[in-house]
């Protein structure tokens, strides 16, 4: 089968630092720079046609931090990871889990379609042919030295399209992650 | 090539709005409906697919709210609107659309929001309905305004509920003008979810839909539910559909059901000691939400967690843990508002204490079957077979709470029940719309059908129009004179057309002169003219009354002048009602009645 297509599509790599982003936070994220310009070479697409009130729409707001506060704020996903929770029991840590996996859920499936690399089932076995793409299959175990190879498929992988970041207007601060509530 | 013209369907919903277009030139078009560009946070920005009714007033430190097309916006509609529900009732309309209808409220005058802060500027029901449509036409131009007509160019369909009366259509005409739609027409939401599944199932209707069918459509949103019968027939060889009878207004909808659960938890919760705040509390209502969407999705599943967090930025401890268990859901939603009850079981109308909070008229009986079997019996007569119930053949549903299989299943089997024990056989269900944004698309197919493109509904106005006059008796204290109602538009008027009362009536000149009005929905034969003495309560319903005022023109200050009524539908599709001098001053002399006037 082939990738074609959808593989220079990825190969910026930011799309795929999203399905990433669960695995490893903080080091794909928060290379904000690269993600910067990948977005703003996406945002023609997503930027609503000029007008003559139209209002400058930001592009310098790290889309990292634009998902990062999203996760926040659907998920309370920075309440869970910048808490101690070593001492709490697995019902408590559960019960939180509940919480951050639908609101991050929620959150991952509105802006994103996540689907399978591979459409076998895991733990099939798979043929791979020469000349395949090493951006969407490793390879491991006792690794040879030709193609074509014949193993066990592990884990499908992640693939992301359809991928629409919320649009930063003028004032918007990436770094509030989540701002302090005060009840009146 | 000219250039592309289209039609837009809006569907303005108690709690979401929606809007689709399609292409009104070509054989072969499809609704498409147009994601809605709205504030997600006060300063981001999405494109979702449904635009929640609801709008903030944001503090003077949060202003403006900015929007791509407007950078000094000063309040926020949809999404982000949405999530301050919770967080600052006071300074956030809900609702709206329910307040267009309330029977005694003066919906021009600033109202919401009900529990506004002091100081705080409320809107009408009716600027709502209007920044809510404002917000969709600006966000189709921003989109599309550049290289297509603008959206104020376009011809709009915009939705009501079928059982909204005649003033309620009129202040949603004039939200929509204000918003800058003036090609406008309205469209009843049933018939739209109709037209949304013949748009659906294309050629193939002729195959589910027979001379003789009668479709009972059953539209359960998340603030009201709304019943129609549309019946087929043929007509020299071609099928006819004719909208039968509509339902009364039932404030009753999804949001009920998500409360009914949340308040049955909090109540198990404090007998178990842990008492909840109003911010826990909203908390609770989404994750009974979540809860009740994932029991009715998976039968397998026994019971679903329910966890309210803490508050502060510790998430981990703390959190009040719970489950929301399939027998309960039983219990509650099931039973609670789909009871399996007899055909001969009515709405249970609770008297209202003497001092009633302001606030709207919600329905006071939750069993939405009790609802539709009252329904059915009122409309018994409609197509005459002489059971006790009318007999629909198919069942076509709409609105986000009948997405549940369950709850589908549940409606459906105890319809049957009643059609088999009043000789009727049993319905075919019209399925594959989708439930969600089927009002929308069926708004965009029917600017196609206007333009004579496929199937219509035909039907005219769902109720007969009266006006009370009080008989001339000597007055006696703590005796209301009796009262007969006159029939000014009878049943079933069609677009364009008029009629005249001959009876006249007096009217004081210079004076505002208030008559009393009514409708029903279920008294078809009244012809204009008709005076009522003895009617069933239940025939009837008062409507807010009506109200004319003759300027003098010539005429002295306060002389009589007898008048006669005329009633019109609109193009648009309202009820226009018009008082003529008997001895005009000038050639075509008229005076519009006022429909929406503040009740007493």
């Amino acid at each position: 089968m082939s990738y074609g297509r959808g593989v220079s599509d990825l190969r910026p790599g930011w799309i795929a630092r999203v399905a990433l982003a669960f695995g490893c936070f903080f080091r794909t994220l928060f290379d904000a720079e690269f993600a910067a310009r990948v977005f703003r070479a996406r945002l023609p697409a997503e930027t609503p046609p000029p007008s003559a009130r139209a209002l400058p729409v930001v592009t310098d707001a790290s889309p990292g931090l634009v998902v990062l506060g999203l996760f926040q704020r659907e998920g309370r996903l920075v309440d869970f990871l910048e808490q101690d929770i070593t001492a709490f029991p697995d019902a408590e840590v559960g019960a939180a889990a509940r919480l951050v996996h639908e609101g991050c859920r929620k959150a991952l499936r509105g802006h994103a379609t996540v689907s399978p690399v591979r459409s076998e089932p895991e733990d099939s076995v798979v043929t791979i042919e020469e000349g395949y793409d090493p951006n969407t299959l490793k390879l491991t175990g006792n690794v040879g030295s030709k193609p074509p190879y014949r193993g066990t498929l592990r884990h499908a992988g992640w693939r992301v399209s359809n991928f629409r970041l919320p649009v930063a207007l003028a004032g918007h601060d990436a770094t509030i992650l989540a701002p302090a509530e005060v009840e009146l | 090539m000219s250039a592309r013209r289209f039609a837009i369907g809006i569907d303005l919903g108690t709690t979401h709005c929606a809007v689709a277009r399609i292409e009104l030139d070509g054989d072969a078009a499809t609704s498409e409906v147009i994601d809605i560009e709205q504030l997600v946070t006060p300063t981001s920005l999405e494109r979702q697919p449904l635009l929640p009714s609801f709008l903030y007033v944001p503090t003077d430190a949060e202003r403006p709210l900015p929007l791509p097309w407007d950078a000094a916006r000063a309040f926020a509609v949809g999404s982000h609107a949405r999530s301050r529900a919770a967080e600052a009732p006071g300074r956030v309309v809900s609702s709206a659309k329910s307040w267009l209808c309330h029977p005694t409220a003066d919906r021009r005058s600033g109202l919401l929001p009900l529990e506004a802060p002091v100081g705080l500027e409320r809107i009408s029901p009716v600027e709502a309905s209007w920044r809510y449509l404002e917000h969709l036409s600006e966000a189709y131009d921003a989109r599309f305004g550049s290289d297509g007509p603008k959206f104020a160019e376009l011809p709009v369909v915009l939705t009501v509920p079928a059982s909204f009366d005649a003033s309620a259509r009129e202040l949603t005409v004039e939200a929509a003008l204000a918003a800058g739609i003036d090609n406008l027409t309205l469209l009843e939401e049933p018939q739209a979810a109709l037209y949304a599944w013949l748009e659906q199932v294309g050629d193939a209707f002729r195959a589910e839909l027979r001379p003789g069918d009668v479709v009972l459509v059953v539209d359960i949103g998340g603030g009201t539910s709304d019943f129609s019968a549309i019946a087929v027939s043929e007509v020299e060889g071609s099928l006819v559909l004719e909208r039968l009878a509509v339902g009364e207004h039932i404030l009753l909808g999804g949001d009920n059901m998500d409360l009914a659960l949340a308040y049955f938890v909090r109540q198990r919760l404090a007998g178990e000691g842990t008492e909840l705040d109003s911010w826990q509390m909203a908390s609770l209502v989404h994750g009974c939400r979540a809860a009740k969407e994932r029991l009715l999705g998976e039968a397998n599943l026994a019971k679903a967690p329910i966890v309210i967090p803490r508050r502060g930025s510790k998430l981990v401890g703390g959190a009040i843990r719970t489950d929301l268990e399939r027998a309960d859901l039983g219990t509650l939603l099931l039973d609670g508002f789909f009871p399996e009850v007899a055909a001969e079981v009515r709405p249970a109308a609770r008297s209202r204490a003497a001092l009633t909070r302001f606030g709207l008229p919600y329905a006071s009986d939750a069993g939405i079957t009790r609802h539709l079997a009252s329904f059915l019996a009122r409309h018994s007569a409609a197509v005459g077979g002489g059971g006790a119930l009318l007999h629909p053949t198919c069942l076509l549903f709409n609105g986000g709470v009948m997405k549940s299989e369950l709850l589908r299943e549940r409606l459906r089997s105890t319809l049957d029940g009643w059609l088999a024990s009043d000789g009727a056989a049993a319905v075919r269900v019209l399925g594959g719309a989708d439930l969600d944004l089927a009002v929308a698309r069926g708004a965009a197919c029917y600017g196609r059908v206007r333009e004579g493109r496929g199937l219509r509904i035909r039907g005219g106005t769902a109720q007969a129009h009266y006006v009370g006059v009080e008989g001339a008796v000597p007055a006696v204290p703590g005796l209301e004179p009796p009262l007969t109602l006159v029939c000014v538009a009878p049943f079933g008027m069609e677009e364009g057309t008029s009629v005249d009362l001959e009876a006249e009536l007096a009217v004081v000149v210079g004076e505002s002169v208030r008559f009393r009005f009514f409708g029903s929905s279920v008294r078809r034969g009244d012809l204009v003219g008709a005076a009522l003495e003895h009617f069933a309560k239940d025939e009837v319903a008062e409507l807010p009354p009506v109200e004319v005022v003759l300027p003098a023109e010539g005429r002295a200050d306060g002389e009589v002048v007898p008048v006669r009524l005329r009633a019109t539908v609109t193009a648009i599709g309202t009820l226009l009602i018009e008082a003529l001098p008997l001895a005009p001053k000038k050639p075509d002399e008229k005076w519009k009645v006022e429909l929406s006037v503040r009740g007493e």
